[in-house]
């Protein structure tokens, strides 16, 4: 039996690696004034009211598992009756009365409604909550532990049981089926064939098949049990169905309020989901309130680096994430699809609070809209085909010559002057200039001389093309903008004749001794210039002749 | 596995149809037998094209062995096996179009071309000589050291 203990605390360790994360370590004496009560028995707490003892359990939990309490026990196979362990167990007949009491209770009133909605608006919480939403905090609590219960015992069930059949923890893996077998079967391994009809209620033909194969050839080497420790088995597998069935009962009940409160919601992702949604933001309102984006951050278990997180690319994994209806998808999409469920539920919240549907349909609708999506997401990628190449027919070019083609390439053609100052002068020194880096740059044959005075640059032709343009609309602009009155004055003084209203004064004509040289020069240009100058004199003569004067006598 | 998709030529008249019929396409013909892994690897790059050509060649595969009514007169089985694992030839409205491809043999690809690009290349070069009504075209690449690569 050595080997056994080893074995369970080899099992407990890997269990409760998947099981609660949450093994909080208890100091040596508080674990001695706990155990008390548990090692003689869960009698004292008779006195208690129901509700207490339900607090009890609840706190106790979060301190002790129970599993660890049966490990402690130094005389585990002296033990006769493993059930008392069970802290849920004294409890049920309890549970259950409550259950049937609170939902025959639900079709008189209509006020859990209201009084939800009550202890949704004051935050406080100084009002006394209704007792039946306390219990359906409870059961929410509760519900864990039974679990953590169920699997404790499953987990001894195990091991005791290993010595008759221990092929059978491997082809069942669910714990309810296994516990559900050995209490067909007993030990009874040699007639097993006796028992294939009652197995098939429950398992497919397949694992039944495999069950008796398993079992017929386990016979040889199977080890009797005595009676006593039959009985110790069959207890603890009565006590797991037992709270089997309590965990169907609670879940049934908490659908069949919730399908009261939230409908839509429950339509949408399930009842359990929607408890735990609605527990983990206090109420319903909340939940409306809610963004759709931090729905699958709620329930997360916690973010430290503790613990594996069955994905990579999921850091969200809360109640949303362990829903159904998100569970057992393909990880690549589960994102998306929570994202999307997320939305629904929130809008389903939302119609929930208002209470304009119900019975649901509005769920209803959104769950099939989210199933076809998930379909659609489901779907691998269409496979295209290749495109098929144009045909590589030959087209001549659409750019042909033209005036205007042409005049576009000669504006970006080297100009005549630069050709020539990229060539030399064969056998005469070239000249150069020097520019304002200090770099030489020679200017070859654009200085190409008749003699020896560096020549002119005229003698070349300079290309035109690149001269700046003006284009039509910017001239008929210009023109429009003269016409504006206001600037007329101005315009006509100092940007186009000026020049000639200096040469052009009047009085200037009368004293021309009284002007400087370089007046009398361009007055016999202006002099012998052609008559379309005077017309621009003539223009201004009049009012501008004292300012004229006054620019002269400046000079 | 796709090659199978690629009509397979039966006989010499299949050949000759499907040479004459096509009129405006340009016919690529792969003699040759399918059992070699040469032949099998090309044939599975001709599938992969085939699509993509459609509109301007259309792909024939032709066992050398079922149909050896050219072998005498394209020299089908003449070379080494080995150095010719198979023998692509190219047509166009009956006329068989010639490809300079380096390698000194103008008539026929006959060496392994495993990028897919390079092939399409080919045949669209061929099919625009075609056009112009030209007989022999320059192949878009040099292959004239493809048999030192390969060995």
């Amino acid at each position: 039996m050595e080997d056994y203990e080893q074995d369970l605390l080899n099992d407990f360790g890997s269990d409760d690696e998947n099981e609660s994360n949450d093994e909080i370590e208890i100091e040596p004496s508080n674990q001695e004034q706990e155990e008390l009560p548990q090692d003689t028995d869960v009698q004292p707490t008779t006195d208690l009211t129901f509700e207490q003892k339900l607090d009890d359990i609840i706190r106790n939990h979060t301190l002790h598992n129970s599993y660890q309490t049966i490990l402690n026990q130094s005389n585990i196979e002296e033990l006769s009756d493993l059930t008392k362990f069970s802290k849920i167990l004294p409890l049920i007949p309890d549970i259950k009365a409550k259950i049937t009491e609170y939902s025959f209770e639900k079709e008189e009133d209509e006020d859990y409604w209201e009084l939800i909605n009550s202890l949704q608006n004051d935050n406080d919480n100084n009002e006394p909550q209704s007792n039946e939403y306390k219990f359906i905090l409870m059961i929410n609590e509760l519900s864990t532990i039974i679990n953590q219960e169920i699997s404790t015992f499953y987990a001894l069930i195990k091991l005791q049981y290993k010595v008759v059949f221990p092929e059978l923890e491997s082809l069942i893996i669910n714990p309810i089926d296994y516990t559900k077998i050995i209490c067909i079967i007993k030990q009874d391994l040699t007639n097993i064939k006796q028992y294939e009809a009652e197995l098939k209620k429950f398992i497919t033909n397949e694992k039944v098949l495999i069950i008796i194969m398993a079992a017929l050839q386990q016979v040889k080497s199977q080890f009797e049990l005595n009676n006593q420790d039959l009985d110790k088995i069959l207890s603890c597998c009565l006590l797991v169905l037992e709270l089997d069935d309590l965990l169907h009962q609670l879940s049934t009940f908490i659908s069949q309020k919730l399908s009261k409160i939230a409908p839509n919601i429950t339509a949408i992702i399930g009842s359990i989901t929607t408890s735990q949604l609605l527990i983990a933001t206090g109420s319903l309102k909340q939940l409306a309130l809610t963004q759709a984006c931090n729905l699958p951050s709620i329930g997360v278990r916690d973010l430290s680096s503790q613990t594996k997180t069955k994905s990579k690319n999921i850091r969200q994994t809360g109640y949303l994430y362990h829903s159904e209806l998100v569970k057992y998808l393909p990880e690549d999409i589960q994102r998306s699809v929570m994202r999307i469920v997320s939305g629904k539920i929130i809008l389903a919240a939302r119609i929930d609070l208002s209470r304009s549907n119900p019975n649901g349909e509005f769920g209803d609708k959104y769950r099939q809209e989210i199933d076809q999506k998930i379909e659609k997401l489901l779907e691998p990628p269409q496979n295209q085909p290749d495109k098929a190449l144009p045909l590589p027919t030959e087209q001549k070019s659409k750019k042909r010559g033209g005036k205007r083609f042409r005049k576009m390439k000669e504006r970006f053609q080297m100009s005549e002057l630069r050709k020539a100052q990229n060539k030399m002068e064969f056998g005469k020194q070239e000249e150069s200039i020097v520019d304002g880096y200090g770099e030489e740059i020679g200017l070859g044959m654009s200085r190409r001389s008749n003699g020896s005075d560096g020549g002119r640059v005229g003698a070349i032709k300079v290309n035109t093309n690149t001269n700046a343009k003006m284009s039509k609309a910017m001239t008929v602009r210009l023109q429009q903008s003269n016409k504006l009155p206001g600037i007329q004055k101005s315009h006509s003084i100092f940007d186009e004749d000026f020049d000639s209203i200096i040469l052009s004064n009047p009085a200037n004509k009368t004293s021309p001794a009284s002007n400087g040289t370089t007046t009398t020069s361009s007055n016999n240009g202006s002099t012998s210039s052609t008559s379309t100058w005077f017309g621009g004199i003539t223009n201004h003569k009049d009012d501008d002749s004292s300012n004229g004067l006054k620019r002269k006598r400046t000079d | 596995m796709g090659s199978i998709f690629l009509p397979h030529l039966r006989s010499g008249w299949h050949v000759d149809q499907a040479i004459l019929s096509e009129d405006d396409r340009l016919v690529v013909i792969r003699f040759g037998r399918e059992e070699e892994s040469q032949c099998m690897i090309i044939d599975e790059i001709l599938y992969s094209i085939s699509e993509k050509i459609k509109n301007f060649a259309v792909i024939y595969l032709c066992n050398i062995d079922r149909v050896p009514d050219f072998n005498q007169m394209y020299e089908l089985e003449m070379g080494d096996r080995q150095l010719e694992p198979f023998t692509i030839m190219f047509f166009h409205r009956n006329k068989h179009m010639m490809c300079d491809f380096g390698t000194g043999n103008n008539n026929k690809l006959n060496f392994m071309i495993r990028d897919k690009q390079e092939l399409i290349d080919i045949i669209e070069t061929i099919y625009r000589g075609a056009k112009k009504g030209k007989g022999l075209v320059v192949s878009p690449r040099d292959y004239s050291s493809i048999r030192k690569f390969r060995s």
